[in-house]
């Protein structure tokens, strides 16, 4: 299974954990190093506390992969960017559909899932 | 720090950004892993390296292929200053021997590991494609300060730059 990590500071990572046990024991190591203000782990920079984990079948850096997406999306989208428009710059149309399949949200909460991606669940931790 | 650009992205350079290649185009979005192998000056990676398990030649082979405990690829999406983790606002070198355009990546975060991946022990970070475990299109790597060596708990942050010029 894939969890994606959030940190308290904003930042993501995605982990490949063999449970839900190691998950927990890994994202927990380091949420207790940062509330005991000790290093992160060898590069020594601080630990971070983390705020929330999401957990994925797939990682979540597959949405999209291969290019294909559903047609009545891919409609929707061109529906939307062309709502209110007499005319638009074709070229920065092809840009706006091509990143219709970056796996990643544009502007994400800072302590909510930054993939399109749906997560099945939320990993419960004690993380007070 | 060695660094190296992979002949994928040289062939990006001339093929999609010369010539709008329909067929060699970059990937939707770009994913950075970590590796055993260091970048070396020539006998270690190569300009035609190519992912592999198997630690022989030229090949760059990636930490947490048999046992992840927590390993897996970071995502840089393809594009600037949105929020999510991408690329900053690119800046201009004009020195002539040196100098040309760069840009930041946002700081990935690998981990927190729930223990020693195996392969342990990361000597470079790549910029490549895709999220399977040694296997992607190459396009950049660069050796890390150190030789980082994962337990439980840890993490690893690395900020990308790429400077074409």
């Amino acid at each position: 299974m894939f969890y994606e990590i959030v940190y308290e500071d904003g930042t993501v990572s995605v982990a490949d954990y063999p449970s839900d046990d190691a998950a927990t024991a890994a994202v927990m190591e380091q949420h207790n190093r940062a509330k005991a203000g000790v290093k992160n782990g060898p590069q020594e920079a601080s630990a971070t506390r983390v705020a929330k984990v999401f957990v994925y079948p797939t990682h979540p850096g597959d949405y999209g992969a291969g290019g294909g997406l559903a047609a009545d999306e891919v409609l929707a989208s061109v529906k939307d960017l062309l709502k209110g428009r007499d005319a638009i710059d074709v070229q920065s149309l092809a840009v706006s559909v091509s990143a219709l399949n970056h796996p990643m949200v544009n502007e994400a909460e800072a302590h909510e899932s930054k993939f399109k991606m749906e997560a099945d669940r939320e990993l419960k931790l004690e993380l007070a | 720090m060695a660094t190296i650009v992979f002949q994928p992205m040289s062939q990006l350079v001339t093929d999609y950004v010369l010539g709008a290649s329909g067929t060699e185009t970059p990937p939707a979005a770009w994913t950075m892993g970590l590796s055993t192998t260091v970048v070396g000056s020539g006998s270690n990676m190569m300009r035609n390296s190519v992912w592999s398990v198997t630690i022989s030649g030229s090949n760059v082979n990636e930490i947490g292929s048999g046992t992840a405990n927590g390993y897996a690829r970071q995502t840089i999406a393809k594009s600037i200053n949105t929020g999510s983790i991408d690329w900053g606002t690119s800046t201009f070198d004009n020195t002539f021997s040196t100098g040309g355009q760069s840009s930041a990546a946002d700081q990935v975060t690998f981990g927190a590991f729930s223990g020693a991946p195996s392969p342990n022990g990361a000597n470079s970070w790549a910029i490549t494609a895709g999220t399977t475990i040694n296997a992607g299109d190459l396009y950049v790597a660069a050796d890390t300060a150190a030789t980082r060596t994962f337990a439980n708990g840890d993490t690893e942050k690395v900020t990308a730059t790429i400077k074409a010029g």
